[in-house]
């Protein structure tokens, strides 16, 4: 009740500040346009814009990146649309029915129907983060070091196997790296420096942001600079377009938006996982639902109503997490949950007792977000989508400049530009060899929790490790772990084989 | 092939951390349970098995379908040499020549490194998105530039 009444009170509070707004709507447009351009991730666009906010209070900062992990989800389904290049990766199941639609002349429609789902897919989230993250957060309560240990390297292991559906191994592979990197710095409980070499750098550990900025940002500017062959850009809307009615549509979809939106939401509350997942599932749900599922992948309304519904719904679910376990369900999310803390917000199981209007002043403020998103997605993204038209070995290096600035501020200190670089390089290995990324960051942010809890939990029993196998919570997680190992290697019946 | 140099590659690493937390202390003041060493041997053994099971597994080698010319391949490489050489050279530099200065060469040399056309007009910009950038961090959000 509370938590709803904080929801209502943010909205109208920041609906009646003026500079809140302007801040905002300026954080929504930077989003959209980070989205736009690919190669921009909203990974990339939380921790750059993270770094502009140290000066502000939380209470703006918060919502102004919230507003640039909306708007840059969202805008990533325009050039998925127009160019069937997915602006970011949540918007890879965007293109297969957006791009069809494009080019039947419906481009126009098809961005404003994308536009006006992504809106519902987040309005799904912000109800869920009202209604379930106190639940959740009272649950969270309940854990102990047992819990908290599991949850860590249950959070790992299957972001790795949603992430790399393919070849899991690797998934796993970037996971325990990521918890086994986490170690380096001074441990939590004795103060004992590992893997420090001397280095009174190492010593405070490896900052995140350098982290997230290096795996996600430098290989993905990388990969755009070495391509040698360019997508041609062809921005025309001047073709005649069905008239088509988006109430209808949303009429005609009611029942695949709110499926499409519960998916993206418990998608996004996994550890890790992401949009471009939750897009791909709802995408696959809404074709085996549909009426006439040969449309898909040839221009289906219900195919972009799924994926776009349901990669903005995931944002909401991702967000979840991070309040109430401090644990992120998305990349972006892990950069979110990393700016909390550079504010002072201490997102976990305490939040709820220490902050009681946190968990409503973010739904709030999402839903503003979205709202700002819609407004500014049908009015200006057309324009926006000129950017395009700037040659991307112009863009690349300005955004390097940006992630180097971005990385530096942080600290005021070179050593994080060169980490950034360092954890580039190896995110580009990592890539060109297929091993995900999402799961290795994963790992690296919950390498601390894992090994505070693990050693805690042995310390609290004298070694004893039956309460892992004991206690609820901790029993089920260890369940789900074997379960998911196992139905990744277990032979398939005959029929499955081929 | 690929995926035997990466388990190889991430196997040393592993081995390299699991030495790290074998010499760490064993006992502390909060008894043997607290040593720092026991959950980055745990990460590491779990790394190497892992990439123990890759290198090991029998994967079925499939064709390469990429459409890439070999002349493509070589040229993407060379870019993607130049494209890290450069970074490299930038952030080497950084601190050590003014920052606007650098970063005004950086991008006017990159831009005409990869794009090779209309030198004026990516030069005109590197400065413009410089000096942009610089007022942006310095003087609107007062955050100190290398």
């Amino acid at each position: 009740m509370y938590t709803t009444k904080v929801f209502f009170e943010s909205m109208i509070s920041t609906l009646s500040n003026p500079l809140l707004l302007f801040h905002l709507s300026w954080s929504t447009l930077l989003g959209i346009l980070v989205g736009i351009l690919p190669g921009l991730t909203a990974t990339l666009g939380v921790a750059i814009l993270t770094t502009l906010t140290f000066g502000f209070p939380p209470e703006v900062a918060i919502p102004m990146l919230l507003c640039v992990y909306v708007g840059a989800i969202y805008g990533g389904s325009r050039t998925a649309i127009v160019l069937n290049i997915p602006g970011t990766p949540a918007n890879a199941a965007t293109t297969v029915d957006g791009f069809p639609l494009a080019r039947s002349g419906m481009a126009g429609f098809a961005l404003n129907v994308a536009t006006i789902m992504s809106g519902i897919g987040s309005i799904i989230g912000a109800i869920f983060i009202v209604s379930l993250a106190p639940a959740l957060g009272a649950l969270a309560l309940k854990f102990g070091s047992w819990e908290f240990a599991i949850l860590a390297i249950f959070g790992t292991i299957i972001a790795g196997s949603l992430t790399a559906p393919k070849d899991p191994l690797k998934g796993w592979i970037a996971g325990f790296l990521g918890l086994m990197i986490a170690m380096i710095g001074l441990d939590e409980i004795v103060s004992f420096p590992r893997y420090t070499f001397g280095n009174i750098q190492l010593y405070g550990g490896i900052s995140l942001l350098p982290v997230l900025v290096g795996v996600y940002g430098v290989p993905e500017i990388l990969t755009s600079l070495k391509r040698v062959t360019k997508a041609e850009v062809v921005l025309d809307f001047s073709k005649s377009e069905r008239k088509l009615s988006y109430l209808e549509t949303i009429k005609k979809n009611a029942l695949n938006l709110v499926r499409s939106g519960i998916i993206g939401v418990f998608i996004g509350v996994i550890p890790g996982v992401g949009e471009d997942v939750a897009a791909w599932v709802a995408y696959d749900a809404a074709k085996r639902m549909s009426k006439e599922p040969e449309m898909f992948g040839k221009g289906s309304i219900e195919g972009l109503t799924a994926a776009e519904t349901a990669n903005n719904a995931c944002v909401g679910g991702a967000i979840i997490p991070v309040l109430t376990l401090a644990v992120p369900g998305s990349a972006p999310a892990a950069v979110l949950l990393a700016a909390m803390w550079i504010h002072g917000i201490k997102a976990g199981p305490l939040l709820p007792i220490q902050h009681p209007e946190m968990i409503g002043y973010v739904a709030g403020s999402f839903v503003i977000a979205t709202i700002l998103m819609v407004v500014f997605g049908l009015l200006v993204t057309r324009l926006f989508l000129k950017i395009l038209l700037v040659p991307t070995e112009i863009l690349m290096p300005i955004i390097f400049v940006l992630c180097v600035v971005g990385t530096y501020v942080l600290n005021g200190r070179l050593f994080d530009v060169w980490v950034m670089l360092l954890f580039g390089l190896l995110g580009y290995f990592m890539r060109i060899n297929d091993f995900p990324a999402a799961p290795f960051v994963l790992g690296f942010i919950l390498g601390p929790m894992a090994d505070t809890n693990i050693r805690r939990a042995l310390m609290l029993k004298n070694g004893d490790i039956s309460p892992f196998f004991t206690r609820p919570i901790s029993l089920v997680l260890i369940v789900a772990i074997v379960l998911i190992v196992l139905s990744k290697y277990l032979p398939k019946k005959r029929g499955e084989k081929r | 092939m690929k995926d035997r140099i990466s388990a190889s590659v991430f196997i040393f690493l592993g081995i390299f951390f699991l030495i790290g937390a074998l010499k760490m202390p064993r006992i502390t003041e909060y008894g043997k349970y607290g040593a720092p060493g026991i959950v980055p041997a745990f990460f590491s053994i779990m790394v190497i098995l892992l990439c123990f099971f890759m290198l090991v597994r029998k994967q079925k080698v499939s064709p390469d379908i990429s459409s890439k010319s070999a002349e493509v391949k070589r040229a993407e490489n060379r870019r993607l040499l130049l494209a890290s050489a450069m970074f490299l050279a930038y952030v080497f530099l950084l601190g050590k020549i003014n920052f606007v200065v650098l970063t005004s060469i950086f991008l006017s040399a990159a831009s005409m490194v990869f794009l090779r056309k209309r030198f004026v007009l990516t030069a005109a910009v590197s400065l413009a998105v410089t000096l942009g950038i610089y007022y942006l961090f310095s003087r609107v959000f007062l955050l100190p530039l290398p």
